[in-house]
């Protein structure tokens, strides 16, 4: 057997993976009766019924052509989320400015065109304009400096 | 007149010098965020939301309504100029816009998408306004197994008019019930699928799933391929005002896309996408000179862009009246209410006139702004489509940052909204449609609160549902859609709907 669409195929995957995850984490709640549902009741309903569909595709990954690749660019799909990980842990520590000129450089490496300079100076500009406008303007509950 | 004294109470409401600030603020701000090639306005909606978090309920109502239309705005300028649809409603809009502005009327595709809006506007808010209160007083009588009936109708409607595969659209739909129900369970106080994390025991947030979803997927899946960016440059507008010839074109499907818009926008899982993509079919079909389509036909542009405002308009009715989503835009109204501490349904109308009439009015205002600010702006958002993306995204990131955060004051979410922006990505490459995902995900704790109910109700008895006459025809229309998913002429008919 050969695969005939990758899409389909890692769909089925994706779903089949997720369902099995969320079964397993409700290995520790109550089933309880139709009448009076316990909290395991409705999300073991959902992760059968995933099943079936991962299983419903994984069968037509195997008989319908898609020609279409799943290709991820991987540079952009790391860099990006990578980017608002570090705005996240560097917030509390660092305060708003560094953490937004940390993400901004960040960010900048997901993208092979960025030249140093102009990075620089969208840092300088964003890193104002937050303070300027989610901080001071819209009064957001930010930490501006380090130790803030 | 009743409709009148309603009418009365909203104007009274949305004219409010405060409530008039908001509006505009709002338009004004969702046609910044919306000009942005790839931001739709659900993204919109979702990174400004937390701004709207500090106001009082009207306001926030009000301003939140705002940013929707100029996010939609926004994207059909983006969609006319430089032929980017930021959302999918606005593909349609490309396909003669971006014609019209290479044969140098540029200026009068963008007037008439504004004013052909505004008009289909106005005729959605006298809808609203004569339909919903009659509708609420229906909405009253539904018991839980006819709100779980219907929320399996929205569903199935939201199945059906996804575009791409039917299959991959139902294992969304579970999907996002699942990830809906994570958190603490209110009836039994247990915690589910929180990984041992605190953090997650209230719950995944409405915006972490959005911004993640529908921002970040796309600006990754924008940033993987840079090939196709801004390949034609952005087109010159000179003159606003559309030509006799063209107007006299245009208003019949102005007139077409409203009555189209205001009819689809009612279907659940209907709204602002469907109704642009019928409308342009219908004039295609209906035109004397089909082949001018695709070349410029200002019909083209002024049937779906009227269709679309009117589809969002009465898209709100079900909302409103039902307290039930029709659509992801609509959950996301949902989400704004229920942080206000509103809890949608029926009741809203009858308990909160000035809130439900204040927003409704304001709608009709928000699309006057769009035609009085956004035309003369038209410079400026020009201005803004030449900054190159390399310089925009961080920008746009960030955004994404700090109004995640703002809704908890939470770096977790943060972290969290990037896992959502990987797995949005995937599903992008994967042909799965994030949007059935958002509305299972709105309606998932509604939907277990309610089968519990009604299964508490009956003890145990599935009947239940068949025997209540609501849910039962509910039950049969939701049956005649999927009889019509599984017809062949159907299943055709709906593959050329969606290709673009």
């Amino acid at each position: 057997m050969r695969l005939k669409s990758y899409r389909d195929f890692w769909a089925a995957m994706l779903f089949a993976v997720i369902s099995l995850v969320f079964l397993w984490q409700s290995a520790g709640l109550a089933m309880g009766t139709a009448a009076r549902m316990g909290p395991a009741y409705m999300p073991r309903m959902l992760c059968i019924l995933m099943l079936i569909v991962a299983a419903v595709l994984f069968v037509r990954s195997l008989r319908t052509r898609d020609d279409e690749g799943v290709a991820l660019n991987l540079r952009p799909m790391l860099i990006i989320p990578a980017a608002m990980m570090a705005f996240a842990l560097a917030l509390y520590p660092l305060g708003l400015v560094i953490a937004v000129c940390l993400s901004v450089t960040i960010a900048s490496f997901s993208d092979k065109d960025s030249r140093p300079v102009e990075v620089f100076f969208t840092a300088l500009f964003l890193s104002i304009f937050s303070v300027a406008v989610f901080a001071y303007g819209l009064k957001l509950n930010l930490p501006l400096w380090p130790g803030a | 007149m009743d409709l009148f004294h309603n009418l009365g109470i909203g104007f009274g409401v949305a004219l409010q010098p405060y409530n008039l600030f908001v509006c505009f603020l709002g338009t004004l701000i969702g046609t910044l965020i919306g000009v942005l090639p790839g931001i739709g306005p659900l993204a919109t909606m979702a990174m400004l939301l937390p701004i709207t978090l500090y106001l009082p309920p009207e306001s926030a109502l009000i301003m939140l309504a705002g940013i929707y239309y100029g996010a939609q705005y926004g994207g059909s300028t983006t969609a006319i100029l430089v032929n980017l649809p930021g959302e999918s409603s606005s593909a349609v809009t490309c396909i003669d816009g971006y014609q019209m502005a290479r044969n140098g009327r540029a200026g009068a595709a963008l007037a008439v998408a504004a004013l052909g809006s505004f008009f289909a506007g106005t005729v959605g808010t006298i809808l609203i306004a004569l339909f919903s209160p009659a509708l609420a007083q229906v909405g009253l009588a539904f018991r839980a197994p006819d709100y779980f009936s219907l929320m399996v109708l929205g569903l199935v409607g939201a199945i059906v008019l996804a575009h791409g595969s039917v299959v991959k659209a139902v294992g969304m739909v579970f999907l996002g019930l699942l990830l809906g129900i994570v958190g603490t369970d209110v009836t039994s106080g247990a915690t589910r699928f929180t990984f041992g994390n605190l953090e997650l025991s209230d719950g995944i947030d409405f915006v972490v799933i959005a911004v993640g979803l529908f921002g970040l997927g796309e600006i990754i899946s924008n940033l993987s391929n840079r090939g196709v960016e801004r390949s034609a440059g952005i087109a010159k507008v000179t003159s606003l005002w559309p030509s006799k010839e063209e107007f006299r074109q245009a208003w019949p499907a102005v007139l077409r896309g409203t009555g189209i818009g205001s009819v689809l926008g009612l279907l659940p899982g209907g709204g602002a996408l469907l109704s642009s993509f019928a409308s342009y079919t219908v004039e295609k079909k209906l035109s004397k000179t089909p082949e001018r389509f695709g070349r410029g036909a200002i019909e083209g542009v002024a049937g779906p862009e009227s269709a679309n405002n009117a589809g969002a308009q009465t898209s709100f009715i079900p909302m409103l009246t039902l307290g039930i989503p029709s659509n992801v835009i609509m959950a996301m109204m949902i989400g704004a209410m229920m942080m206000q501490g509103i809890v949608p349904g029926p009741q809203v109308m009858t308990e909160r006139p000035t809130l439900a009439w204040g927003m409704i009015c304001s709608m009709w205002i928000g699309n006057l702004m769009l035609v009085i600010i956004n035309l003369p702006l038209i410079g400026v958002w020009i201005k803004l489509l030449s900054i190159p993306y390399r310089l925009l995204f961080p920008a746009i990131i960030l955004f994404c940052c700090i109004g995640v955060y703002s809704v908890n004051n939470s770096t977790f979410d943060v972290m969290l909204a990037a896992a959502f922006g990987i797995l949005g990505y995937a599903f992008i490459r994967l042909g799965c449609e994030p949007a059935p995902l958002a509305l299972g995900f709105v309606l998932g704790p509604l939907m277990e609160e309610n089968l519990r109910r009604a299964m508490l109700l009956s003890r145990g008895d599935p009947m239940i549902f068949v025997q209540r006459p609501i849910s039962a025809v509910l039950l049969a229309v939701t049956a005649v859609l999927i009889l019509l998913l599984v017809m062949p002429a159907f299943r055709s008919n709906r593959k050329e709907a969606f290709q673009e």
